[in-house]
């Protein structure tokens, strides 16, 4: 394995304008915090024992049907009040079973997010296959005139998809810098790593990233799948 | 695969650097967007009181935790046996001799986990004094490799117009991966030419074996049939 590369910490850093804001600085100590706050909550709800660590973890859950509201009225409401109340239950119940891999990297409503939004997707594209055979959706209708709103979420919402791609730690640290508005010090702090290894796979990751988009799509086939062709401009 | 892994594949920084760095920081712009649009969102949510759902979480973890052995963790629980229209109503005794029944099925299953295979087995009494068959379950011939779909099929000898059927598949520890929309037909496939391939298909798709129930809802009636079936693969 490739020792990392370690770059010239005298050179300024344009992804880091804030390093030495102290509001910043404040926002993301309260920010770091929660994360701990957090992950002692969800540690503490897998233990059977401590039924109320259990039931304060269910209140914050209650963020997963509010999530899956907000992104169904970007999706022009496709889903119907009685599915959304059905994939919550399915959201919850899966982020709940997966709690355990909660790392206290973010915000619990950070993390269940992702449930989310790819359980949200999953069930839109449900529906619109059933509304195709149906005949009551137009062949070769897309997200991106039904749902623009939501097919730039899709676009966008790629580039951390194809992050799990690239694996630890320089997605964590890409994640972190950027969905966590976290200083390279603190990067290094949270992951165990020197701020200047965080840099690097930063900047691994970032390069890995853009060569990754810089590739010919795999397939054009598919029209709902805009976000598997997604790439920065 | 680790980052330095790929990044030895990438063998960066090579010769055009200058313009890698500028388009690299397109990228970091377009993350930049994408936090935005995020928190945007979360922030929409916590202001929203009255989405579908929100004061039913408790529950829905308290049933889980029911299925689990895990009894203890939420105070209150409701049942999720829907009326039709949406309603909902109390488990009523036929309900939990069904639920008797269907975890002695369960049970059943586990013991003989290939009984499924046989056409003729275990007609389970069905909404209306019917007979409901479990047959077949779980198709797919093909090598896991291919893309291939996975068929559910089960027989009712009493459907009619208006019964709806909904499948419910399960991982081998109960964890629910799909659910299907309402059906009238007594099938439904799964895969990805046909119905709504999930997240984690690539995942699921692999494993040997699955726990599968089908609802059936007839007039005011609900039943539910449970099973577990092993992935046939040629």
């Amino acid at each position: 394995m490739a020792e990392p590369i370690e770059p010239d910490s005298s050179e300024p850093d344009p992804s880091e304008p804030h390093e030495i804001d102290p509001v910043r600085s404040d926002v993301s100590v309260e920010r770091r915090a929660r994360h701990a706050q957090d992950f002692a909550l969800v540690r503490a709800s897998l233990d059977r024992s401590d039924t109320a660590a259990g039931e304060r973890l269910a209140q914050r859950l209650e963020c997963v049907p509010r999530i899956l509201a907000a992104l169904n009225r970007r999706g022009g409401g496709m889903l119907s009040n009685e599915d959304l109340r059905d994939l919550g239950q399915d959201t919850v119940i899966r982020i709940w079973n997966k709690r355990g891999e909660f790392k206290g990297l973010s915000t619990l409503e950070t993390w269940s997010y992702r449930f989310c939004f790819l359980e949200y997707l999953n069930r839109v594209r449900s529906h619109r296959r059933q509304r195709s055979r149906e005949g009551r959706l137009a062949e070769g209708s897309d997200f991106g005139v039904d749902a623009p709103d939501l097919a730039r979420l899709l676009d966008l919402e790629q580039l951390d998809v194809t992050l799990d791609e690239l694996g630890p730690p320089a997605s964590e640290v890409v994640r972190l810098k950027h969905f966590e508005h976290l200083t390279f010090n603190e990067i290094g702090g949270a992951l165990d790593l020197s701020p200047n290894t965080a840099k690097t796979h930063y900047y691994r990751g970032i390069d890995w990233l853009r060569r990754h988009y810089r590739q010919p799509p795999r397939s054009s086939g598919d029209s709902e799948s805009r976000g598997q062709e997604a790439r920065p401009r | 695969m680790t980052s330095e892994d790929r990044w030895g594949e990438t063998s960066m920084p090579d010769e055009d650097e200058g313009n890698d760095r500028e388009e690299g920081m397109d990228v970091a712009k377009e993350l930049d967007r994408l936090a935005a649009l995020r928190e945007e969102i979360l922030a929409e949510a916590d202001r929203d009181r009255d989405a579908p759902g929100v004061g039913e979480v408790g529950t829905w973890i308290r049933q889980q935790g029911d299925q689990d052995g895990d009894d203890a963790r939420v105070a209150s629980a409701e049942p999720k046996w829907r009326a039709p229209g949406g309603g909902r109503r109390a488990w009523s005794s036929r309900h939990y001799a069904l639920a008797a029944a269907v975890l002695v099925v369960v049970v059943l299953a586990a013991t003989r986990p290939l009984w499924w295979a046989d056409p003729t087995s275990r007609p389970e009494p069905g909404p209306g004094g019917s007979e409901i068959l479990l047959s077949g379950a779980i198709q797919q011939e093909a090598p896991v490799e291919t893309d291939v779909a996975i068929e559910f099929r089960w027989h009712d000898s009493e459907s009619g117009p208006g019964d709806r059927y909904r499948v419910t598949v399960r991982s081998e520890t109960g964890e629910k991966l799909q659910v299907s929309p309402d059906l009238e037909e007594a099938s439904w496939i799964i895969g990805p030419d046909g119905w709504s391939p999930p997240p984690t298909w690539e995942e699921w798709r692999a494993a040997p074996e699955y726990l599968w129930e089908v609802s059936v809802q007839r007039g005011d009636a609900a039943w539910i049939l449970a099973g577990r079936a092993r992935v046939r693969r040629s």
